[in-house]
């Protein structure tokens, strides 16, 4: 059912989309000032329609942002997401696909946003669907990669209308693609936007997570209505995403280590209320990847979703976590399409590898 | 058992000395060269193990500097049909194997040639993985057709993996036949490092025939326990194994010999060394007491290498020369009689006017032979002819020398080979001019008294590896490339390192040639 | 006209001796061509004249450094995979491609492109000799924009930007050359045939052609390769002597240096200093300035009249330098800006060849 998405939908879908960001997806301060701009540009918001009133002869494309989050701060974004948009826009309309729709290419504070502006500027709908069901590091763990929609041709821009687009050899070749757009991104000065992954109705059903802008913006709500009330902001959230509490506790450590050019990190939470004398700990690579308990036992691992929010209600990326804060940590199931694919956890191994996990995947019960 | 035998194979002479543990000359003789080589170098041999009355027992080892392999190039025959594989797909397509190579030349190395994925990237990733299935192909098809195998692959001097993998595989399918891995022959630059394998691929042939013709010999001569030795481009020698493996490393010993025997007869480290002998001069330089490299790629039979090479500037004047008169003008070379001189040169009771008859005329040389008589060139001789004759041999040295220098200070000059007795003790160029004793020996000495040694060229990039690191990798690869070529451990020392960097590439990265010598092993 | 495996040959020379220095190695353009050649391609030349007003003209060439453009070699259909994905996006099909360069690498590599392309290669270029710098041709001094400009690798992958300008086209470039392992392959400053005519600096290939061809012709018979190349170059003898000494610094990235000639024959006693960055770039003579950039300053060998670049440069060597002049789209103001004395550091104002050679020939 369309649906039109204003200021107050929005702001909660960003909060719901920085909480399903599992530690990543960008910061909400960036989402919500492009939220600003968006509104600037159309006051009464975006409208959403569900996948079922998305055209299988209709297109939609994804747009998403690279960089630094410290550019993208200081630098804004904005019209870098046009210029892509119209780049890739212009060139499928070359092969004759006319792109009508956006859709974001995964949930977080700032990512899931961008598809939202260039949607409210063209006038264009956004399909309530997304490319992970929530954040990821890399192009080759996400639903795209898994279910074959290709990742090439790939347009880039940046904020003064320079204009890449690239083809791999191999379409579905996403490190090739993931590569190449770093690259460019760094002559791009570290601020530029990425749109590709052009889907068509029955690709959008086949392959992505559905409906998860409604969920994210039914998560942020029950939160703020949650904090209105002087409820319990964790449990609201619990329940929204149909998770489970892991733990709530104080941010006592977090460090960053890089290794063969990758970030990883890890924070580690002393139990507060029911979990005193608890320890918990969790790996991340921009978002979270495994969670140990104080005993070294696996709790929950990627695809599903490890999300982190203050304890008064305040949904967390790893960026903007501190040393001393007070912090839930919520286990979501991830989106059905993930534990579908018999591949879905095998792609995440090569980073949990890395992190000393060598175990199998540990759904969220 | 502590002498040496050091045989050099000329354009037109052979020659053959014995030295002691200390480098003394005991004996010396010279034969005629062959036009198969062989039977001159065995002649040579058993000459100076007759007449000099040493005991064969006593001979610790036998050096040759040999030119089989660069005859077999330069005459394209008795090469060995090669399977020339390269690894770099889907790159280098483009510009395929041999694709300027001379057709005759291409022939007699079969022109068979295959392009494989593999390769890496400058900075030693991948360019694709090794196509493993599609080399054993590849060995099934040539079996049979090839008698030698060259890998190469792009940037295997950074990285190579994919060729030592390959020769593997082609050594399963195709058992005990020589392979050639580019990256143990030369360094950066695909056409020319390939070209130098296959080169090298196609002579192994040729060198183990020879170096099984000279073991015959010794055995024949009671030389058994005596080592094998062959004189290699960069002026030190490998063992026979090693040489088996590397013959391409033997084909410019003469110049190399040449400058190393006049090092060892004066002692002088850094000087500049004429070579005179019966059809051309090569003048060359001691850098260091080694023989100095040219730094640019090097052309063999029509073909662009670039593994070292010793910096050689030759002119077709020497002893043999032919002097004319062309047009009013007097031309000395580049035709020559060669070792004929003996026969058709005027002095000789000839009636052919060579060099060596211009200097004897001119009283600037003397010849100890019953038969060279010097009067009959004066009396046949123009005097103008002559003043002007040798006027364009000497100024044709003196450029020679010129060329060879590389900045306008004078510089010793040492005059050796057999021609040499003619030219001046006073040169344009020279600072002074040596004339050793036994200069005609002088490639034989250096052959007899050579060092054992190798180089290795490498590249490196210094992202994840420090400098330190990458210096030290190259030195131990350098030292144990030396012993394998026969150097005693405890002798071997580096004696060069060049680091040359590579700022236009990303990533830091430098080549670093290093050379370790050693003594052989007595 | 179509050039068979000789004249690839003849011009691969007459591109180096155009390369006046610097331009890198014809050679592995050459090499592409003979195998394209021998492939049953063909390598056809048109004249500009020839070219339609509408005409969709796209030069291509090679970037990258020179170390892995000699280890890396092309597979062949990068230039066609650049040219492919820049025909798709402006929405025209290439009528031919042209050099960017008519001295050094790039020299060659069109050619072997329009073979494997089955499109004509214009007789032209943008620099009429080696330039250091992708700024420095008449495309760009005459309004044509760098981009779009397409770039490929050899593993198949494309690339197209779109961009501001030059400046920030190059910059993009450069960064995903790195990524593409140092070597991609472009095509770049696409034109209309009316633009060509007006930015082109014609028949370039073909005087390429015909130097080298002279060299050669004139060795095969016997003859001074030296004295036939300048009467068939129009150019002008500046001196033969011997190179007496060479130095070489490194500043800001590049190499710059210096090399000495004292006079042979009957310029003895005379010293000719040339100085160079890549290319040579003014010749001085007891003092004074004989020629200059953007003039072509040319050493070669004296007996074979092959050409010498900077970095082959070496004592002892006996060279004659000759000097030809550049195209006169070079001597506008416009021109002389991007390459004119001044940009390399020379406060001199430029004069052309011809009078600083009073009466000029054959000395």
């Amino acid at each position: 059912m369309a649906e039109k998405f204003g200021k107050r939908e929005l702001e909660d879908v960003i909060w719901g989309a920085t909480l399903l960001g599992a530690g990543g997806g960008g910061s909400p301060k960036n989402g919500l000032k492009l939220l600003e701009d968006l509104l600037k540009a159309s006051p009464e918001g975006v409208t959403l329609i569900s996948p079922e009133e998305f055209g299988s002869e209709e297109y939609a494309v994804m747009v998403a942002g690279i960089g630094s989050p410290k550019v993208l701060m200081e630098k804004g974004f904005g019209p870098e997401a046009i210029y892509a948009f119209e780049a890739i826009s212009s060139l499928q309309a070359l092969a004759g696909k006319r792109i009508t729709h956006l859709y974001p290419g995964e949930l977080g504070g700032f990512n899931v946003m961008p598809p939202f502006y260039v949607a409210a500027l063209k006038g264009m709908p956004v399909v309530d669907a997304d490319g992970c069901g929530r954040a990821v590091p890399e192009l080759e763990t996400t639903l795209f990669y898994l279910y074959g929609i290709p990742s090439s041709p790939c347009a880039m821009a940046d904020s003064k209308g320079n204009i890449v687009i690239f083809y791999t050899r191999n379409p579905m070749d996403s490190t090739m693609a993931e590569n190449i757009a770093r690259h460019v991104s760094t002559a791009f000065g570290m601020g530029a936007a990425f749109a590709t992954w052009v889907v068509n109705g029955e690709e959008l059903r086949r392959a992505l997570a559905l409906n998860t802008v409604t969920l994210c913006r039914r998560v942020g709500a029950a939160i703020r209505e949650a904090k209105e009330r002087g409820g319990d902001p964790v449990r609201a959230a619990v329940e929204a995403v149909g998770g489970v509490e892991l733990f709530r506790g104080k941010v006592a450590d977090i460090s960053t280590r890089t290794v063969e050019g990758f970030d990883f990190g890890r924070f580690k939470l002393e139990g507060v209320g029911g979990y005193q004398g608890k320890t918990l700990t969790v790996e991340f690579k921009n978002e979270n990847m495994v969670v140990w308990s104080g005993e070294g036992e696996a709790l929950a691992t990627v695809p599903d979703l490890i999300c982190t929010m203050t304890l008064n209600g305040t949904p967390l990326t790893n960026a903007d976590m501190e040393v001393g804060m007070e912090i839930a940590v919520i286990a979501a199931s991830a989106s059905e399409k993930w534990r579908k694919h018999p591949e879905g956890f095998k792609v995440w191994k090569h980073i949990l590898e890395k992190m000393g996990y060598t175990g199998d995947y540990v759904p969220v019960k | 058992m502590s002498l040496r035998i050091g045989i050099d194979v000329g354009s037109t002479h052979t020659d053959a000395v014995i030295v002691d543990k200390d480098n003394r000359l005991i004996a010396a003789t010279k034969v005629v060269t062959s036009p198969d080589v062989t039977s001159g170098v065995l002649e040579a041999l058993t000459k100076i193990v007759k007449e000099s009355g040493v005991d064969p027992s006593e001979v610790a080892a036998a050096m040759f500097g040999t030119t089989h392999c660069l005859n077999a190039i330069l005459q394209r025959k008795d090469l060995a049909r090669v399977a020339v594989i390269r690894i770099g797909l889907p790159a280098t397509a483009a510009v395929e194997p041999m694709v300027d190579w001379p057709p005759d030349l291409r022939r007699a190395v079969g022109d068979l040639k295959f392009l494989v994925e593999g390769g890496h990237e400058y900075t030693g990733e991948e360019i694709s993985p090794l196509n493993e299935a599609r080399l054993r192909e590849i060995c099934r098809e040539v079996k049979g057709k090839v008698e030698a195998v060259a890998i190469t692959s792009v940037f295997s001097p950074v990285n190579p993996d994919h060729e030592v993998r390959a020769a593997e595989i082609v050594r399963e399918e195709l058992g005990e036949i020589p392979v050639t891995m580019s990256s143990e022959i030369s360094t950066l630059g695909l056409l020319e490092r390939e070209n130098s394998a296959i080169l090298n691929a196609a002579v192994t042939f040729v060198a183990n025939r020879a170096i099984q013709a000279f073991l015959e010999v010794m055995r024949s001569l009671g030389l058994e326990k005596a080592k094998l030795y062959l004189t290699q481009n960069d002026g030190t020698v490998m063992e026979a194994k090693h040489a088996a493996k590397y013959p391409i490393f033997t084909v410019a010993t003469g110049a190399t010999n040449s400058l190393r025997g006049a090092q060892m007869l004066t002692g002088i480290k850094d000087a500049i060394v004429v070579d005179v002998g019966g059809c051309t001069t090569n003048v060359g330089m001691l850098v260091k007491g080694f023989p100095r490299e040219s730094t640019i790629h090097v052309e063999i039979g029509g073909v662009r290498t670039n593994f070292r090479m010793p910096d050689i500037f030759s002119i077709g004047i020497a002893g043999g020369s032919i002097v004319r008169v062309d047009d009013g003008r007097v031309c000395v070379g580049p035709e020559s009689v060669g070792h004929e001189l003996v026969k058709c040169g005027l002095a000789w009771g000839g009636n052919v006017v060579t060099a060596t008859d211009v200097a004897l005329a001119l009283g600037v040389m003397s010849i100890e032979d019953p038969n060279c008589k010097p009067e009959l060139a004066r009396r046949q001789l123009d005097p103008e002819l002559a003043r002007k004759a040798y006027e364009i041999i000497v100024e044709g040295v003196e450029y020679a020398i010129d060329r060879v220098k590389t900045r306008p200070e004078p510089m010793p000059v040492i005059l050796v080979g057999g021609g040499s007795l003619m030219l001046p003790t006073r040169l344009r160029g020279a600072s002074k001019v040596i004339r050793p004793e036994h200069a005609q020996s002088a490639n034989a000495i250096g052959a007899a008294t050579a060092k054992t040694g190798a180089q290795i060229d490498k590249a490196y990039s210094l992202e994840h590896l420090s400098r330190e690191k990458a210096l030290e990798d190259a030195k131990i690869s350098a030292v144990a490339k030396a012993v394998e070529a026969g150097a005693d451990p405890n002798t071997v020392e580096i004696v060069e390192i060049e680091e040359i960097a590579m700022p236009y590439l990303p990533g830091n990265a430098v080549r670093i040639r290093v050379k370790a010598v050693g003594e052989i092993k007595l | 006209m179509e050039l068979n495996e000789q004249d690839v040959e003849d011009v691969a020379v007459g591109a180096a001796i155009l390369g006046s220095g610097g331009g890198g190695d014809p050679y592995l353009g050459k090499l592409m061509c003979l195998q394209a050649l021998r492939r049953g391609k063909r390598i056809r030349l048109v004249d500009l004249e020839e070219v339609p007003e509408d005409a969709f003209i796209v030069p291509t060439a090679g970037m990258g450094t020179p170390i892995v453009l000699v280890e890396k070699l092309p597979n062949g259909s990068e230039p066609l995979n650049a040219l492919r994905i820049l025909e798709a996006y402006v929405g025209k099909k290439a009528y031919a491609t042209i050099p960017i360069e008519a001295g050094g690498v790039n020299s060659t590599i069109p050619l072997a492109v329009g073979a494997l392309a089955d499109i004509p290669i214009i007789d032209g270029d943008g620099m009429g000799r080696a330039f250091p710098e992708l700024q420095m041709t008449t495309f760009f001094t005459h309004g044509v924009a760098v981009s779009p400009m397409s770039m490929a690798d050899e593993k198949g992958n494309s690339l197209l930007i779109s961009a501001l300008d030059g400046y920030w086209a190059e910059k993009i470039a450069r960064v995903v050359t790195i990524k593409f392992g140092g070597i991609a392959w472009v095509a770049i400053y696409t034109m209309t045939g009316r633009q060509a005519r007006e930015a082109v600096i014609p028949r370039t290939v073909s005087l390429a052609l015909k130097l080298g061809r002279a060299v050669r012709e004139a060795r095969e018979m016997g003859r001074s390769p030296l004295d036939h190349l300048l009467h068939v170059s129009g150019g002008f003898e500046l001196f033969t002597g011997k190179i007496v000494d060479v130095a070489r610094r490194i500043a800001g990235g590049f190499t710059r240096g210096e090399a000495k000639i004292e006079g042979l024959d009957s310029y003895r006693n005379e010293t000719l200093t040339i100085q160079f960055q890549n290319e040579n770039l003014v010749a001085v003579k007891d003092g004074e300035i004989v020629a200059s950039v953007p003039d072509l300053i040319i050493v070669l060998d004296v007996e074979t009249a092959q050409p010498i670049t900077t970095e082959r440069l070496r004592y002892g060597q006996r060279v004659a330098v000759i000097g030809m002049p550049c195209h006169e789209k070079w001597r506008t103001p416009e021109g002389l800006k991007v390459v004119g004395p001044r940009y390399f550091g020379y406060d001199v104002e430029y004069v052309p060849i011809e009078r600083r050679v009073k009466g000029g020939g054959l000395k």
